[in-house]
């Protein structure tokens, strides 16, 4: 009984990522939202478009680490949010827990404020999934 | 118009092409030979592609360094795959020759399971690591990468590799166990 209720919540919690992940995409101009793990690799993805994913997963913690260490520089402690500005859109990159990220990927009609604000607003809940 | 290829492209090609030919003597090497001190080859592996990278990268730097195993390894299954006949015991195989014959390791198959798609794999005398110890956690990330990336070829699915025993902690062995998702 014990093993069936957690494969159960298991289930239950990937459906839950997958709700969140499915709420930032229907934000206006995102294209795609993945949570990649502490080695890079994307655990959870939703998309409109086709993307190496290995590619996306270690870039999203080589620049996450980079800005780390360049705030750490500046003496701005953490970082929470990095985001990249570029000529079709922006990507933006935010930590969940124990090395685990929350990445989007917008086109350039993204308004840059309300993805930020949903960002932070997945942040909280993403956490509590992981942790448990 | 074909891209250009960067300076390390260039000697990238150069040097797997002269791998899976099996050339041993290297060009301006008449004296010092084609060898060199295992703790060199560690001091690039845990220096240049370690701390260093850990300096500028962070908590990224274990992506970095297993994203660079993981191109390797499909650069080697790319250049075995054709020879097996889709066959995986002869593929491992001649991965497993491979990795002798570089002296990376001795690889030894501990679990294989292709329906559910798990996979372990042992490095014994493990390159990157021996004659390391004391560190808290597995620290050859390039060798699990390099796992993922012969299973990714081979199977043309996604795989997350990850070592959960490493000579540095004490276990005699490096197991990377790898799953495909």
């Amino acid at each position: 009984m014990n093993k069936i209720t957690s494969i159960d919540s298991r289930k239950s919690s990937v459906d839950e990522i997958d709700n969140i992940l499915r709420d930032l995409m229907n934000l206006q101009g995102v294209t795609a939202a993945a949570v990649v793990d502490k080695d890079g690799l994307v655990t959870h993805i939703r998309r409109n478009f086709e993307i190496n994913t290995d590619a996306l997963g270690v870039s999203v913690q080589i620049v996450f680490g980079a800005a780390t260490k360049a705030a750490g520089h500046v003496k701005h402690r953490a970082a929470n949010i990095v985001i990249c500005e570029n000529s079709d859109g922006y990507v933006l990159l935010a930590p969940i827990v124990s090395g685990f990220m929350l990445a989007l990927v917008t086109e350039d009609d993204a308004l840059l404020g309300r993805v930020r604000f949903e960002l932070k607003e997945a942040i909280p809940s993403l956490k509590k999934l992981f942790e448990s | 118009m074909p891209q250009q290829k960067s300076d390390y492209q260039i000697a990238q090609d150069k040097i797997l092409n002269s791998i899976f030919n099996g050339e041993f003597d290297i060009a301006n090497r008449q004296n010092l030979g084609p060898l060199i001190p295992i703790r060199l080859f560690q001091v690039l592996r845990m220096v240049a592609l370690g701390s260093n990278v850990e300096d500028m990268l962070g908590d990224g730097a274990p992506a970095l360094v297993y994203h660079s195993g993981q191109g390797l390894g499909q650069v080697l299954g790319q250049a075995i795959i054709g020879e097996v006949d889709n066959n995986f015991e002869t593929y491992v195989a001649q991965i497993e020759q491979l990795c002798r014959k570089l002296s990376i390791g001795l690889l030894v198959p501990e679990t294989i399971d292709l329906k559910a798609g798990v996979f372990e794999l042992r490095v014994d005398e493990c390159v990157s690591c021996a004659g390391i110890d004391g560190v808290t956690s597995p620290i050859c990330h390039f060798e699990a990468g390099m796992v993922g990336g012969i299973f990714k070829t081979f199977f043309n699915q996604n795989v997350r590799a990850k070592e959960t025993k490493c000579n540095a902690l004490g276990h005699d062995t490096c197991l990377i166990q790898a799953n495909l998702y």
